[in-house]
């Protein structure tokens, strides 16, 4: 799985970027278009959380049910590592 | 003054998102969906339709603007901004690649003026443009860049001043060895040509997005911004980002010794009348404080009518084929001495032998007349006559003169 650590999340035209503000070279890595729940998830596994503890305070936050917002989070992270590679 | 309705909300739009800090001072009317309609199609032919994104979205339009006119802004804005990541990366890629070979260049316009801009991704750029701060490195950066993938071909060479390379998906990324090609005066040419080479003296490394770029020092760079406008205004004209461009760097402001560079290569040149005009337009029209505009204003009526010629340019001088180099005296002898100066630009080596200066007359004669038929299917009379109305103008202005 590859990590976080290069990516950032910038927002711009209404929308998330998560950017690998470390690419060079001369081939483009698109930056992915997330909402405003996946640039939180983000940015929470980038401070260092587990899905799980993200989640617990993503649930938290939006007075969600857990389990679904586990579920959203696992479902979120799987699509973005493969678009990341 | 009274602009029309579209361009009201261009413009205000436009200090919308460049001044955050003026908002309160930005009056919105009442617009028809025809308005907006016609200002995003007018923003289109400009490339500033980003630019409309916060006024439209988050502004005093979000509400009576139509779903198309978003929906189109949306899109567009969208689309820029991944199109400048793309920019952005490939410049600090290929000026990092030349700077690890001990050559040194700077970013002319692209992420050189967008960094001015509060959201630097709104402005869309089409290529790279990088200037060798020692010419005689050319080569050795065709070299290094075609190393690492670039490509060459002759097809792309169609300047004189620059080789262009391409990335793999086809972004031209052109070396300069001159800020702008050269004008048909001669002594302002050796002027730029002396500024070019001491241009290291005018650089500095700048935090672009985290990462540290060379670019030229404020000063420089407007009177750079300048030039460009300045070539673009001689040929067809330039559109409505270039003169963002120049209002949103004097907004942020130059320090005393960047407005001395930057009034001193004007003055040196001869381009006061031009700075002027152009400033001055930003200040009545894009919310540019005239406190930050280092000279005079220059005559309401004479700003109206530049802004019409440069609404009437659209990006680059591409919305009319009638649109011809501007003179910088009438009658037969200016007519001579561009036509002169093109075949100049067209056979830069061959102009140099005296004596087959009549053929390449001839063979830039016949260029002219066919591209007129064929390319842009007008006649030669409709570009004199629309030459000589831009023509005036530029006298006017005393362009090279004062």
């Amino acid at each position: 799985m590859k990590s976080l650590d290069n990516y950032e999340i910038h927002k711009a035209a209404g929308t998330y970027f998560l950017v690998n503000m470390a690419q060079k070279g001369d081939v483009f890595e698109k930056p992915v278009e997330v909402n405003e729940f996946g640039a939180l998830v983000v940015k929470l596994i980038k401070e260092g959380k587990s899905e799980d503890e993200a989640a617990k305070l993503l649930a938290d936050e939006y007075e969600a049910d857990f389990e679904e917002v586990k579920k959203d989070v696992s479902e979120f992270t799987e699509s973005l590592y493969e678009k990341i590679g | 003054m009274k602009r029309s309705v579209e361009e009201e909300i261009i413009y205000n739009s436009i200090k919308w998102y460049m001044f955050p800090d003026k908002r309160d001072q930005i009056v919105f009317g009442a617009y028809s969906s025809e308005d907006f309609l016609k200002a995003v199609d007018t923003a289109k032919k400009h490339v500033v339709v980003p630019f409309l994104f916060d006024a439209f979205n988050e502004g005093p339009l979000k509400e009576s603007a139509p779903a198309e006119c978003l929906k189109e802004i949306n899109d567009i804005t969208r689309k820029t901004v991944i199109q400048s990541y793309r920019l952005f990366f490939l410049t600090r890629y290929t000026s990092g690649l030349l700077n690890d070979n001990g050559i040194k260049t700077a970013v002319l316009k692209g992420i050189a003026a967008a960094r001015e801009y509060p959201k630097m991704l709104y402005r869309k750029s089409g290529d790279i443009d990088l200037f060798l701060l020692d010419k005689t490195n050319l080569s050795d950066a065709v070299k290094i860049l075609q190393d690492n993938g670039f490509l060459f071909s002759e097809a792309d060479q169609t300047e004189n001043h620059q080789v262009v390379l391409l990335s793999s998906d086809g972004i031209k990324i052109e070396l300069h060895t001159m800020i702008t090609e050269p004008f048909s005066e001669t002594k302002v040419n050796e002027k730029l040509s002396l500024f070019e080479n001491d241009l290291i003296n005018y650089t500095e490394s700048v935090s672009i997005m985290g990462s540290e770029i060379l670019c030229m020092q404020r000063g420089a760079f407007a009177f750079s911004l300048l030039l460009h406008a300045l070539q673009h205004f001689m040929r067809a004209g330039f559109g409505i980002k270039l003169l963002c461009d120049m209002a949103v760097l004097f907004e942020n402001g130059l320090s005393e010794k960047e407005k001395e560079t930057y009034l001193s290569l004007v003055n040196e040149n001869k381009l006061t009348g031009f700075s002027e005009v152009i400033l001055s337009v930003c200040v009545y029209y894009l919310g540019l404080d005239k406190e930050k505009v280092p000279h005079d204003l220059c005559d309401i009526k004479m700003c109206d009518a530049f802004l019409d010629d440069v609404l009437a340019a659209e990006e680059f001088g591409r919305s009319d084929v009638n649109r011809m180099a501007v003179m910088n005296s009438t009658g037969l002898g200016g007519y001579f001495k561009e036509f002169h100066h093109q075949m100049k630009l067209s056979f830069p080596k061959a102009s140099k032998v005296f004596i087959i200066i009549p053929v390449l007359w001839v063979i830039t004669l016949f260029r002219f007349l066919r591209n007129n038929k064929k390319v842009r299917n007008t006649t030669a009379r409709e570009i004199f006559k629309n030459s000589s109305e831009r023509s005036k103008m530029a006298m006017e202005l005393e362009i090279f003169k004062r």
